[in-house]
């Protein structure tokens, strides 16, 4: 087992007072915590700070804490002597709020402990595919549960659900899954499973609530002359017809084809114009005619001083 | 790692379909329901109803009350800092809305 230095994970010496420790908490914890933080590795950051945080606030925890540290020297493999915390009576118990710690926290102040008879509702998160949204229908998830045996060892272990997607659902929504979170103790009823939904990046589609978004590249001539092109839809193509006169940027509304729901979303296809390289001498000379046809277009007009 | 069970479930949509009672929510956020009763002092959610009991929230609330709670919790916020946060939340998300529309 790694020992864990909780005084380096604040940067404080082992002499802070407690409002040191509360300070570089704080800082921290406004750095790292997952709802505000751009930190890449955020949650797993936030995690160790809040553990050490929550060994040296106590100032009990925090004797314990400092008695093993004096023992243990400086190696980095840690092992409890037996019977080491014989003299310590923690009056806050092993520790409240998230029950999510490493190893080396558990083996000095225990595991918390239950604190409700009724299970505890679980928290996980999901990734669909646009398409499951479309259609709606059974999709099976493997979610990694942490799990104690009999004698209390923790392990993981993968737990499969078969759940139905509902058609329309979007993107954050939150699937109840009734009785499927913590075991009740007793005959207390188990927590219930709340499912946060995510849909997996696509190459194509872009989502914002209902509505479904989609870049499509049309010809300069498409573009001023009009036109009717095939465009990508997420339950198959569609035909759709370019206005003359368009520009980059424009975008047109199918009407319904968004996600479905009531009312359902809409699919906006947003015009960007591609050119034809100019990459041999008659592709040239078509810009050159083109040039030459346009004299007195100036696209910078409106940019004059 | 082994696998533990297969079992089919009925879902619903916590946003559309499901109203909280405060004890619910409260077992929902893992917290006490006197948490969400200081968030609700001031005004970071709001349920119907008249009284206490009758209180209900609307399932769309379930996310911002468990950011609350997580931040009052790890943070060390109160309920006033809590309210300003979800605030300033809402118009960070209605600005990233936009720029997404943009194709930004």
């Amino acid at each position: 087992m790694e020992f864990k230095d909780y005084y380096a994970r604040l940067g404080l010496a082992r002499a802070a007072t407690q409002d040191e420790i509360k300070r570089a908490y704080r800082k921290l914890a406004r750095k790292y915590h997952p709802d505000v933080s751009k930190e890449p590795d955020a949650e797993a950051q936030f995690k160790e700070v809040a553990e050490a945080y929550e060994a040296l606030k106590d100032p009990e925890k925090r004797a314990a804490y400092d008695a093993v540290g004096q023992q243990h020297g400086g190696a980095t493999d840690f092992r409890p002597p037996p019977g080491w915390n014989s003299g310590f009576e923690f009056s806050g118990g092993p520790g409240s709020g998230t029950a999510d710690h490493s190893d080396f926290f558990e083996a000095l102040f225990g595991r918390a402990a239950a604190a409700h008879a009724a299970g505890e509702d679980h928290h996980a998160k999901v990734l669909i595919d646009l398409l499951d949204a479309y259609r709606g229908g059974r999709r099976s998830v493997s979610l990694q549960v942490p799990t104690r045996d009999a004698q209390g060892v923790l392990s993981l272990q993968l737990r499969q659900l078969d759940v139905q997607i509902p058609k329309g659902i979007r993107e954050g929504q939150h699937l109840r899954l009734k009785g499927q979170g913590g075991p009740g103790h007793g005959t207390a009823p188990a927590g219930d499973l709340y499912l946060e939904v995510h849909f997996r990046p696509d190459k194509l589609f872009r989502l914002d609530g209902r509505d479904v978004f989609v870049d499509l590249p049309v010809t300069p001539w498409e573009a001023a002359l009009g036109a009717t092109v095939t465009a990508p839809a997420p339950e198959g193509s569609v035909q759709l017809t370019i206005p003359a006169a368009s520009s980059s940027g424009r975008k047109l509304r199918l009407r319904g084809k968004g996600l479905p729901g009531t009312p359902p979303g809409d699919l906006y296809a947003i015009l960007s114009i591609a050119l034809p390289p100019a990459d041999d001498e008659p592709a040239r000379a078509a810009y050159r005619t083109l040039a030459g046809s346009f004299a007195g277009f100036n696209p910078r007009s409106t940019l004059e001083q | 790692m082994n696998s533990l069970e297969l079992s089919i479930s009925h879902a619903v949509v916590v946003e559309t379909e499901l109203r909280f009672s405060l004890d619910e929510l409260g077992r929902a956020c893992g917290v006490d329901a006197s948490v969400l009763e200081a968030l609700i002092q001031e005004g970071a959610l709001t349920p119907r109803g008249d009284s206490r009991t009758e209180w209900r929230f609307e399932g769309s609330l379930l996310p911002r009350a468990r950011r609350a709670t997580r931040l009052m919790r790890d943070l060390e916020l109160g309920a006033p800092g809590t309210a300003l946060v979800l605030d300033l939340f809402d118009e960070i998300e209605a600005l990233r809305a936009q720029l997404r529309r943009l194709g930004g």
